[in-house]
């Protein structure tokens, strides 16, 4: 391949790339090939030594950030500009897709409160039975001390029991926080991703 | 060999190819290759992150009517080398003791 030849080619494989990314490539190859030239190779020599088109094109790729690579589809995009048609269904469709838009973030809006409201009242449990222990314990030690041995002996049994379930308890509840929590990420996530989606194929 | 270990090592290797004066792409691989397997390719991608890092600086010189660019190295660079060095004699104790305890 001649050396216009492979610089034609790069340039077409790396199109959609950032424009300084492209032209620093093709700088620094371009400037191999000739000191390759120089040295005495022929140009089809220098640059069947550079390697694959495919290889080269990958590790730019690979360094080149995916914000910067997005950030050239979107400007391409705004280039072209969003056709008057597309203007016109979203403004005349809006009756339609606005209600259900706003539907749906409700429903996922309700779905997350329903879900740490369940979160809040199990902790709200722990809590009504630390306090309950807590009290049962004080109550059995009064009894105790006017001498009521078996209510005072009942009292701080039951008390002891409860405190030692809220221990078990504790633990079940840290579990199920932390997966509420990866829950919400993941439905999160979800959200953003129809975002993304319904994104890409307006534009 | 670890591929994260090879490409610190290849970092290292082309600084050391522009450290006693300023050199270009087809230079540095004529450096390099009888040590290490590098490729046109391989190198771009480690100019680029050096130059990012600024253990290295680039400037263009003209030369036979064209633009030539030479990286030349900073003191970050030359730093990087000496942490290079350093990092080694640890490796080398660490082998030693390996062996050692092989052959006990």
């Amino acid at each position: 391949m001649s050396r216009d030849a492979f610089i034609g080619e790069l340039r077409h494989r790396m199109a959609g790339l950032p424009q300084q990314t492209v032209e620093r490539t093709v700088e620094y190859y371009s400037e191999l090939i000739a000191d390759s030239v120089e040295d005495g190779l022929s140009e089809e020599e220098a640059v069947a030594r550079l390697g694959s088109l495919d290889e080269i094109v990958a590790n730019v790729v690979k360094d080149t950030p995916l914000t910067q690579i997005v950030q050239t589809r979107v400007q391409e995009k705004k280039a072209k500009g969003v056709s008057g048609w597309v203007i016109l269904l979203l403004v005349l469709g809006a009756p339609v897709w606005l209600p259900l838009l706003i539907a749906v973030l409700a429903v996922i809006f309700a779905l997350y409160i329903a879900l740490w409201a369940v979160v809040v009242s199990l902790w709200a449990a722990v809590a009504a039975v630390i306090l309950a222990g807590i009290a049962a314990i004080v109550g059995g030690i009064v009894e105790l001390c006017r001498l009521h041995l078996a209510q005072g002996l009942v009292l701080l049994g039951g008390g002891l029991m409860c405190l030692g379930l809220c221990v078990v308890a504790f633990l079940l509840m840290k579990l199920i926080t932390l997966g509420t929590v990866k829950l919400c990420k993941l439905l999160w996530t979800g959200v953003k991703s129809l975002f993304v989606g319904k994104g890409g194929k307006k534009a | 060999m670890d591929v994260q270990m090879k490409r610190g090592m290849l970092d290292v290797c082309v600084l050391a190819a522009i450290q006693s004066e300023d050199s270009y792409g087809y230079q540095i691989i004529k450096d390099v290759k009888p040590y290490v397997e590098i490729s046109e390719s391989t190198l771009y991608p480690i100019l680029r992150r050096l130059e990012e890092g600024r253990l290295l600086t680039v400037r263009s010189v003209e030369h036979n009517g064209r633009l030539r660019k030479y990286y030349h190295i900073t003191d970050a660079g030359r730093a990087r080398i000496e942490e290079f060095k350093g990092d080694w004699k640890e490796m080398e104790s660490i082998y030693r003791f390996i062996i050692r305890e092989g052959d006990k």
